[in-house]
């Protein structure tokens, strides 16, 4: 027998539990949800269930063995990471950039601190080489070291790289969580936006930008509310922080552009609201408030 | 808004108090919830597996046995000792905060009649 709409749907949306928790209930929650199922999904089961596996990844998280800064940097760090190599490939910088840049990824995502810390360091040290060595920009080589900044405001994010790298490279004991491999889906996305759907930089990627960002920082309310856990929020001040100083910087003029760093800014505040507001401090034996979801 | 951590939620409550009869498997829950509730607890799926994966950490239920129902596995809970005795001192509670304002509501609704 062929399985329905709604069994595929719960089978993808279940993706957002952790693998340990869809070995243990997966079966039984698909079991409870189609018994009492229609055709097709309910949105509130839906809601529910992507609400409740965020946070119980957000749970296990907390409960790791990595200390909530070490954790905390290291997402930071693949977020700007993941950012560099999307810039890469949409700017289609030169080979060797790319490659770094992906490397530099992967090394993270994995969590092996010392082999990413040279790449972080050539990283920021590439695109501060005007800056640090002074020079024309044209002259350094382009298409073999990547884009270079004339501002030391542009390299704010490279530096919290190249910092970060350092404190994770240096800190005992070793050792950090392996992250998902939804992030390389970021940079092929952006890809897929800007030269098959629309142009580099246009209006698409604008919203889907902007998308992705809120929705992530979403996320991270909701991480930090169940878990409370100060992680999300050195993550998430990592990555908005730099665009804010840039926005303060460069007074943005449309009004498009103070709204999204304004969203931004409140996002980041509820993200820190979170952790004292949240419900992640309950006793197990009761679990939030469930009637009213 | 008042926030009392060591109150039960009443959805919590009638998850425990749906396996007073005897063990239930998830959509089992659900559905005794509803009933007991008077249709107020509508159990999401997510939400009382969330509540059931917790209350086993907290040993207030446990896997009574497993079933296989048209090719899918039915897992089936019972209260534990500790889920009887924790339920029982909520309903004492709620018992006891009921009675502050049952009897003093009794004269006030003579007098309203009058």
């Amino acid at each position: 027998m062929s399985r329905s709409l709604a069994e595929r749907w719960y089978e993808l949306v279940l993706l957002t539990y952790p693998k340990h928790y869809r070995a243990e209930y997966g079966a039984d929650i698909m079991g409870a949800l189609m018994a009492g199922t229609r055709r097709l999904p309910s949105i509130r089961e839906t809601v529910v269930l992507i609400l409740e596996g965020v946070g119980e990844r957000a749970r296990g998280s907390a409960a790791d063995r990595v200390p909530w800064w070490a954790d905390g940097v290291h997402l930071g760090v693949t977020v700007i990471a993941v950012a560099n190599l999307t810039y890469a490939l949409m700017d289609r910088a030169g080979p060797a950039w790319i490659a770094v840049s992906t490397v530099l990824m992967l090394t993270l995502m994995r969590g092996w601190a010392r082999v990413s810390l040279p790449l972080a360091v050539a990283v920021a040290v590439s695109t501060g080489r005007v800056m640090m060595f002074g020079g024309d920009v044209t002259a350094w080589g382009s298409g073999l070291l990547g884009p270079s900044y004339h501002n030391w405001v542009s390299l704010i994010p490279y530096g919290l790289l190249a910092a970060g790298a350092a404190v994770l490279a240096v800190r005992r004991p070793r050792g950090l969580r392996r992250r998902s491999w939804f992030w390389p889906a970021i940079p092929v996305a952006a890809v897929l936006v800007s030269y098959v759907l629309d142009g580099p930089y246009g209006e698409l990627w604008a919203v889907v930008r902007a998308g992705l960002e809120a929705g992530f920082l979403l996320v991270a309310v909701w991480a930090t509310a169940v878990a409370r856990s100060p992680r999300w929020i050195t993550a998430a001040a990592m990555y908005v922080l730099p665009i804010q100083v840039t926005a303060a910087v460069y007074t943005q003029s449309g009004a498009l552009d103070r709204a999204y760093h304004v969203l931004l800014a409140a996002l980041l505040l509820s993200v820190t609201a979170a952790l004292w507001l949240g419900t992640g401090g309950r006793r197990d034996a009761h679990p939030p408030p469930l009637a009213e979801r | 808004m008042i926030k009392d951590s060591s109150v039960m939620s009443e959805p919590a409550y009638f998850v425990l108090a749906a396996l007073l009869d005897g063990p239930l498997h998830g959509y089992g829950i659900i559905k005794r919830a509803k009933e007991l509730s008077d249709g107020r607890v509508r159990l999401a799926v997510g939400t009382l597996y969330g509540a059931l994966n917790r209350m086993s950490g907290s040993q207030l239920v446990a896997v009574d046995r497993e079933e296989t129902v048209q090719g899918r596995p039915r897992r089936y809970y019972r209260l534990t000792e500790e889920g009887h005795r924790v339920l029982s001192e909520e309903a004492a509670r709620m018992e006891q905060a009921a009675r502050v304002v049952t009897h003093r509501a009794a004269p006030w609704a003579g007098t309203a009649q009058a």
